[in-house]
């Protein structure tokens, strides 16, 4: 029941922010065993979704601290999101975005693990500032400066990149 | 304003959080500086981006793991019991009193100390019988007053009140 209803956010999660998806299978797996044993001091009444995904944010960054992935290179975004990237009618308005949500992918490794989260659960996840800070543990200001500095950065490696397309 | 105030506004302003005067500044710079509406195209464009990125499957191999995970029988967890918060003061008072204990246990002068542990017992008891004799004593005095007065106060009342007393 858990699995079903929950597996795909964790896996998702754990797959927007190690950009790995071997690595996010094991998360995901690990996230699961943690919940399992954690399941006990789950207070009724307490939003379910929200605990949960705090469980996988710490997870996550301590993980990441363990074994510091910003060494490593993140699967090509034409992996395994392409095949599922939503398509609107227009093939060359959906080109150019595949390409600008690949140049993303690859940039999000170049963000601090604090604000690639804060990103991927705000933009991409669509949370609000509040659920974010929340999760995150922190003040809604921090999450709010997290999340713009990290689109800013987001959107000069996007100039780059497109700077250095066009110089080729 | 100059560039960099804009570009630390920029993302607020594209969310509509700006105030409309903040707000209408922006809009003056982006008519002129090429470099900042650029920037401002970019951001959009990255958020739009960003937002429509795809969800993937975990992919059945993944979610038979998980189900696994899920129908192991729970271990039983000395740890997690303890964890639990409505035994935190128990295990608060327990701690506290297994200090004492093995404070008291512990000592290699165990019996000086019970020495010393029955000597305050006595000097204690004997506080306790002083204090004892002494409001005994308060009490015989205020009964003695008391009785000198209803003495004199018969002396002073006439002999018909008295009788009527």
């Amino acid at each position: 029941m858990l699995v079903d209803l929950f597996s795909k956010k964790v896996f998702n999660l754990a797959y927007q922010f190690s950009g790995s998806y071997q690595e996010a299978q094991d998360l995901t797996q690990d996230i699961f065993v943690k919940l399992f044993h954690a399941l006990p001091r789950y207070e009724s009444g307490r939003n379910f979704s929200a605990w949960l995904t705090t469980l996988a944010k710490n997870h996550l960054i301590d993980e990441y601290r363990r074994t510091k992935w910003e060494k490593k290179n993140r699967d090509d975004f034409d992996d395994h999101l392409l095949t599922t990237a939503s398509e609107t009618g227009d093939p060359e308005k959906n080109l150019m975005q595949n390409e600008t949500q690949r140049i993303l992918w690859a940039g999000l490794n170049r963000l601090s693990p604090e604000i690639r989260l804060a990103v991927i659960l705000k933009e991409i996840q669509g949370k609000s500032y509040e659920e974010t800070a929340g999760i995150t543990g922190v003040p809604e200001g921090t999450v709010k400066s997290r999340v713009n500095r990290g689109r800013l950065q987001l959107a000069r490696i996007l100039q780059n990149e497109k700077e250095n397309a066009d110089g080729m | 304003m100059e560039c960099n105030r804009i570009e630390e506004l920029l993302p607020a302003y594209l969310d509509r959080e700006l105030d409309a005067a903040e707000s209408a500044q922006v809009e003056a710079h982006l008519r002129t500086c090429r470099a900042c509406a650029s920037l401002s195209a970019l951001l959009a464009e990255a958020d739009a981006a960003l937002a429509a990125f795809p969800d993937v499957e975990p992919g059945n191999e993944l979610k038979k793991r998980l189900a696994a995970i899920a129908e192991r029988k729970p271990r039983f967890s000395l740890l997690a019991v303890l964890r639990r918060p409505q035994l935190q003061p128990a295990l608060a008072a327990a701690s506290l009193l297994g200090i004492v204990a093995s404070l008291y246990l512990l000592n290699p002068n165990r019996r000086e100390f019970d020495k010393t542990i029955v000597r305050a017992f006595h000097r204690g008891v004997g506080k306790v019988e002083t204090l004892y004799s002494r409001a005994g004593s308060v009490t015989d005095t205020i009964g003695a007053y008391a009785e000198n007065f209803y003495a004199s106060l018969r002396m002073i009342t006439p002999p018909d009140r008295d009788k009527k007393l």
